[in-house]
């Protein structure tokens, strides 16, 4: 991402999030208003800055890149809407089946190993199963720690 | 000293070294899961102290503590997901390490100096216990408040680089920590119109999002088949022990001497000892600008900090009954169900008892080098399976250990939200670490900021006149200006450098000619 860019595009970010805490203090006063307060300023003075820099960065030309490094976006989208997607299916379905549905899914979308569908198929089913019954008897047998229970199951 | 000889006696029962290696075991595995902290690998384990004898359990306790704060630090070499929040400051170097093809060095480094931290953590406790748990009792409001402002500081040193776009992910990150019910007036904050917000931004949901899903995206999004090339470097062991006893001995010593004095305060911990000590252990370095591409001393100094923090906690817990973490106030519960009473006759009427658990924490340090080691070397070969698997798997780690913390769905929610704003941030330039440090040390800032001004209402007088009134606030005061002027001083040392070499070079060009 160019320089001027990433500046603008942080300073917006943080304008953003300085006025949606902003919105949300009307009703606040005194203690517990005085440190929120002095954020959200600091963060709207420093927001106007970046924006500030990156305009002049950009009408300068100075458009050298941060990052160089490619992003595999369309993975990227990939496993972000199938963590929502998992996360959101986890009250219903409960941990354990959502979790195998997810990982099963994933790697299959996701491997980037070669070799036929068949195989590829094999090797996600083995490694959800081996996940899961690691993540049952480490957490649920041995910790004994809670896991998210479904409407469902 | 009466009771010191039967204290050792006691630690080569073979009950006792079981339970010390079953403890350190299950606390490191414990640490290095994301979400699973020591407090919770503890707590957990107190109920099977109730079927021993009071010396056993707390040994073993002991052992969890030890093993789940050194843990954290290899997931945050190995996959830079800090396993307990206070290996943050471990992933600035151990990943950059792993990243080189040098997880190994990155882990036995954090081995040794969890090591050695934790044994001058125990030394102090044994030998300092009283004296220094007196001085932690001078920590009131004003004092708290500068520790973590001090602590906060680091972010100008941490990003030097961009220091404005730094500053302003550590205000993101203490703005986020406001959510939820004010810890001064006890109103409820910044909930967003969703109730379940009243009980805040939780730090390790935030950490897990933070470090270990944005972490996530950041890997699949890019090529590689694998996390990092690993390639295990013969005689590794001896190239980090000869660098700790050489030209990192005075910044380990520093190091644990911080960890151990803030792990005294109670409400300061771990976090906060290793991203302090990182600071220093930047700030006093004669090239500093290496810090953050993988050096022994970055980790170094984080791990040996944190593992401090152990003896530091317990020196308040033992003579006060005052616990200097979390995990000491469970450790306290477990003494209180046995029918033991915290307090400086804890070291007479209960010696043998105390004295037995100080010399465990010294087996427990020695013990965890060849169990440490062991574990180290199963957990690189996670760095030999293939990415997809690896970074699917951490998916599902995040849920479950951030739904552990409250058994909260929130908690997971918090997770992928974070975990995009990481990413995001990471994309813009935003800093991730300072954000991470507000949201840890935003609640104590602002509880302290709460009692300095309650503190001048009855008074009378201004803020001011309280920040200034204690010589420990001012001597913090005076370290933060210090540590804010440090970027400054070392761009202007830079400079000066730079000139001198502009100046040299014609002169040497004219010999040559």
């Amino acid at each position: 991402m160019r320089s001027s860019v990433a500046d603008i595009t942080s300073g917006l970010a943080v304008l953003v999030i300085a006025g949606m805490f902003h919105a949300q203090s009307g009703d606040l006063e005194g203690v517990s208003l005085l440190f929120p307060r002095m954020l959200i300023i600091f963060m709207a003075l420093g927001g106007i800055y970046l924006c500030g820099l990156g305009l002049l960065k950009g009408r300068k030309g100075e458009q050298a890149p941060q990052d160089d490094e490619p992003v595999a976006v369309s993975r990227v989208v990939m496993i972000s809407a199938g963590a929502i997607a998992y996360v959101a299916i986890i009250p219903v379905l409960g941990f354990y089946l959502a979790s195998a549905l997810y990982l099963f899914g994933m790697s299959m979308v996701l491997s980037d190993a070669g070799g036929s569908t068949r195989k590829k198929a094999v090797a996600s089913a083995a490694f959800t199963v081996v996940l899961c019954l690691f993540v049952w008897i480490g957490f649920a047998m041995l910790l004994g720690v809670p896991t998210p229970e479904g409407m469902l199951f | 000293m009466e009771f010191i000889g039967p204290a050792i006696m006691h630690l080569f029962e073979p009950l006792n070294i079981l339970l010390m290696v079953a403890g350190l075991t299950g606390g490191i595995i414990v640490g290095a899961l994301p979400g699973l902290t020591a407090t919770m690998g503890v707590a957990l384990m107190v109920p099977a102290t109730f079927a021993m004898d009071a010396t056993s359990g707390l040994i073993m306790l002991g052992a969890i503590y030890a093993g789940a704060i050194y843990g954290g630090s290899n997931s945050a070499c190995l996959i830079c997901t800090p396993g307990t929040p206070s290996s943050v400051a471990t992933t600035f170097d151990g990943w950059p390490l792993c990243q080189a093809g040098r997880a190994d060095i990155g882990l036995i480094t954090s081995l040794l100096a969890s090591v050695f931290g934790g044994i001058v953590g125990t030394v102090f406790l044994l030998f300092l216990a009283a004296p220094l748990a007196r001085f932690a009792l001078q920590f009131g409001g004003p004092e708290n408040f500068w520790l973590c402002i001090f602590g906060l500081s680091t972010i100008a040193v941490m990003s030097s680089g961009n220091m404005v776009k730094g500053l302003l992910s550590g205000a993101m990150g203490l703005l986020v920590s406001t959510v939820g019910i004010d810890p001064n007036a006890g109103v409820p904050r910044f909930t967003f119109g969703y109730y379940p917000l009243v009980q805040g931004v939780e730090v390790i949901p935030a950490m897990i999002g933070l470090f270990s899903f944005s972490q996530v995206l950041y890997l699949i999004g890019s090529y590689k088949p694998f996390i990092a090339e690993y390639r295990p470097a013969p005689g590794a062991f001896g190239e980090v022990v000869r660098a700790l006893a050489g030209r990192c001995k005075v910044n380990l010593m520093r190091s644990s001497i911080i960890g151990t004095l803030v792990g005294m305060l109670p409400g300061a911990g771990g976090e906060i000892a290793s991203i302090i000590s990182y600071n220093e252990a930047k700030r006093w370095d004669k090239n500093p600008e290496r810090f953050g591409t993988g050096v022994i001393e970055g980790v170094a100094a984080s791990e040996s900090a944190n593992n401090a923090v152990i003896g530091g906690s317990l020196i308040p817990m033992l003579t006060l009954g005052i616990p200097g973490s979390a995990v000491a106030a469970v450790i306290l519960g477990a003494l209180l169900a046995k029918g033991i009473q915290p307090g400086f006759k804890v070291f007479t009427a209960t010696g043998d008892l105390a004295y037995t658990f100080i010399m465990s924490q010294f087996a427990v340090n020695l013990l965890m080098i060849p169990i440490g080691l062991l574990l180290a070397r199963i957990m690189t070969k996670l760095l030999s399976i293939r990415l997809t698997f690896v970074a699917i798997g951490i998916v599902v780690l995040s849920v479950i250990g951030s739904y552990a913390i409250r058994n909260s769905m929130l908690d997971v929610w918090i997770v992928i939200i974070f975990g995009f704003l990481g990413y995001f941030s990471g994309r813009v330039g935003l800093d991730t670490g300072a954000m991470a440090l507000g949201i840890i040390l935003g609640p104590m800032i602002e509880e302290n900021l709460g009692k300095c001004v309650h503190l001048s209402k009855a008074s009378g007088g201004s803020v001011i006149n309280v920040f200034l009134e204690s010589p420990i606030a001012v001597l913090l005061i005076v370290l933060t200006l210090l540590s804010l002027a440090t970027p400054f001083l070392l761009d202007w040392k830079r400079k000066r450098r730079d000139c001198g070499c502009d100046i040299a070079q014609p002169k040497e060009e004219s010999n040559h000619a």
